[in-house]
């Protein structure tokens, strides 16, 4: 039997079907490489995304307690410039000041607090003061600004540095600036990232006891 | 004519153009994700650097408001880039039997808008348009960030606002209110420094009421310094049983005549407004419109009602730790000065101030170094209440009037008030007064 090649014509199905062959075990090669190169990066994705989710909650915090001690009017300056820092465990931190924003005028005491994670348990919050006021850190609305669903945080230390005032009633102690260190974990507790940052407070609360 | 299907090869190609779509779809939505996330750090890293730009530029504008004042006070037609001196007329020289008082003028200091300001009303940070310089020998924004502010003279307030993301052909910067870069404001306040010149008539002890007390009285100048234009001046009578002094005018007319603001202004060369806002003030504890402690306080103090120091109060220092201080004693409720009353009482035993005082009626034994006003009586006092009647303290009578004695002191000196800083800072430091959001006006 004779054929001659050029006179073949159209598509036959063993054709169609070798060069599907050929397409699938290039694919699979390619794709076998491709998908541990993602699985890899899917963990270097994740501790972005945590780290991303500090850096935002940090940079939220940051900006709030600057504002410490404004108030538009000149008489009432002093009546804002008040900070209490409460440390009562070294699991515990707490933070309140005063500041006013004309946006929200019956909410002049704002605050951070965070809770330790407890043994076993998916915790480890930092929350902000919602409620007009609060007189302690027991006191008041507290909402959780992390979600355990993605991140948990492990430690929230404040670490004030201050200079001394004279004022009428003495000398007192003035807060200049304040290092806040964040050290955060996904939920699975897999990766961890450790934030640190310097706020300066440019109006200087007095802190009181 | 062969049609598509007769090519040879076709099979190969359409596999090929489907496996490179499923591959382009699944690169794709991979990439995605590392857009975004690329997205939200540049958006933090922009909020950042706009944050800093805005902080920048609060900085570089206080820091040429310090230039322009610097070089107004060498040259005082100099027209800044943001301030230039508003226009006072010089006081008159004091004539020699009224001391001065026929004219009475407000020595005002203070600083007004430049013409360069008033066009733009605001300074931005890129040279190449910018009314502003360099900062030494650096370009102000080397990256892509940029900044314009403002200045309010009248709150005390600068705004900053500073944009990242900027283009370097585009301009103004910061200033499109509809493009999407990233901007961050800050708004610091300032007090605007002056020069005092205090007590310009040159006058050691001026009342502008009458004396009636009992004790003694010198009046020499501090030891090496000139002496006053003026000793005694004052606008009414003057009996003061034991003193070897005769005033250099009595019964001043025009100086009687003067308001509660005219005598202030004709002393301060500013409103008792402007001399509250930057003095360090002073309260009474609650409940008192009486101040009774020694304030530690030096430059500009402002008393807050009443005024009893307790005793050997000694306020400011003289040569060598020279930090005096300019005392007045500013009443309350409508007896304020700065509700156009006559200011608050002070009462005194044996008191001592480096720099100036200026209370409404006095009773009692004080030392200053420097010069002393009066705004009401030198008078005896009991309990608070003020004996308002003159010449009763007659030769021996007075000695038996309770309070109505008292010695004071007065060392003229110049030093401790001409050319005394005023008050005001320019490092925008003012506590309380920094924040970084205002929106619609309300700040």
């Amino acid at each position: 039997m004779h054929v001659k090649f050029n006179s073949q014509q159209g598509l036959s199905l063993i054709e169609m079907m070798f060069a599907t062959a050929m397409g699938l075990l290039l694919l699979a090669g390619v794709s076998s490489l491709s998908l541990t190169s993602l699985f890899s990066s899917t963990d270097a994705q994740r501790s972005i995304i945590l780290q991303q989710d500090a850096q935002a909650m940090l940079s939220l915090i940051i900006r709030d307690i600057r504002r410490a001690g404004y108030h538009p009017d000149e008489n009432s300056v002093l009546e804002m410039r008040k900070i209490w820092l409460i440390d009562t465990r070294s699991s515990q931190t707490c933070i309140l000041f005063r500041y006013h924003n004309p946006d929200f005028p019956k909410q002049d005491t704002h605050g951070f607090q965070f809770t330790a994670p407890e043994n076993g348990s998916n915790t480890g919050f930092v929350k902000i003061l919602t409620s007009a006021e609060a007189s302690s850190c027991n006191d008041g609305e507290w909402q959780a600004l992390n979600s355990n669903r993605n991140m948990l945080i492990t430690q929230f230390k404040i670490s004030p540095h201050s200079v001394f005032e004279s004022t009428e009633s003495g000398v007192k102690e003035v807060i200049s600036n304040l290092d806040i260190d964040l050290e955060a974990t996904d939920n699975a507790g897999k990766f961890k990232i450790h934030l640190n940052q310097n706020v300066q407070l440019r109006n200087r609360p007095f802190l009181q006891e | 004519m062969k049609t598509l299907f007769h090519q040879r090869g076709v099979a190969a190609l359409t596999v090929t153009l489907i496996l490179t779509l499923i591959a382009t779809v699944f690169v794709l939505s991979t990439n995605k994700n590392s857009y975004l996330f690329q997205k939200t750090s540049v958006n933090h890293y922009q909020q950042t650097q706009a944050f800093e730009a805005a902080e920048a530029g609060a900085q570089a504008t206080l820091l040429q408001m310090r230039r322009d004042i610097e070089a107004i006070n060498i040259n005082a037609n100099h027209d800044g880039l943001i301030l230039k001196k508003s226009n006072s007329k010089t006081p008159s020289a004091p004539s020699i039997n009224n001391c001065g008082w026929d004219s009475v003028s407000v020595n005002s200091d203070s600083y007004e808008y430049s013409e360069q300001f008033k066009k733009n009303n605001a300074i931005f940070s890129k040279k190449n348009n910018s009314l502003f310089q360099k900062i030494g020998t650096f370009d102000i924004n080397a990256d892509n960030t940029a900044w314009r502010s403002s200045v309010d003279l009248s709150s005390g307030i600068v705004s900053s606002e500073g944009c990242a993301d900027e283009d370097n052909a585009q301009a103004p910067y910061c200033a499109n209110t509809d493009s999407d870069q990233t901007s961050a404001v800050v708004r610091r306040g300032f007090d605007l420094p002056r020069k005092a010149e205090f007590n310009p008539k040159k006058i050691a002890l001026t009342i502008k009421g009458h004396v009636d007390m009992s004790g003694s009285m010198s009046l020499d100048p501090n030891s090496g310094q000139p002496t006053p234009e003026c000793n005694v001046s004052t606008g009414g009578d003057f009996t003061y049983w034991g003193a070897p002094l005769t005033p250099d005018s009595s019964n001043n007319t025009p100086l009687a005549n003067l308001s509660n603001a005219q005598l202030f202004g004709a002393i301060f060369g500013m409103s008792p407004a402007d001399f509250k806002k930057q003095a360090t003030q002073i309260n009474p504890v609650a409940g008192s419109n009486t101040v009774t402690t020694c304030p530690s306080a030096v430059g500009l103090i402002w008393i807050n009602g009443d005024f009893t120091p307790p005793n050997n109060c000694k306020i400011g220092s003289s040569y060598p730790s020279f930090a005096p201080a300019i005392v007045v004693v500013g009443g309350f409720g409508s007896s304020a000065l700065t509700a156009g009353g006559a200011g608050g009482n002070m009462v005194s035993n044996s008191t001592l101030i480096n720099g100036m005082l200026f209370t409404h009626h006095f009773n009692g034994i004080i030392q200053v170094l420097g010069a002393m006003a009066v705004n009401g009586n030198i008078e005896g006092e009991l309990g608070g209440v003020f004996d308002q009647t003159p010449r009763d303290c007659l030769y021996g009578a007075c000695a038996h009037r309770p309070g109505s004695q008292g010695s004071i002191n007065i060392a003229y000196d110049e030093r401790m008030f001409i050319g005394a800083n005023a008050g005001g800072n320019l490092s925008g430091n003012k506590l309380g007064s920094w924040h970084d959001f205002c929106k619609d006006g309300k700040c």
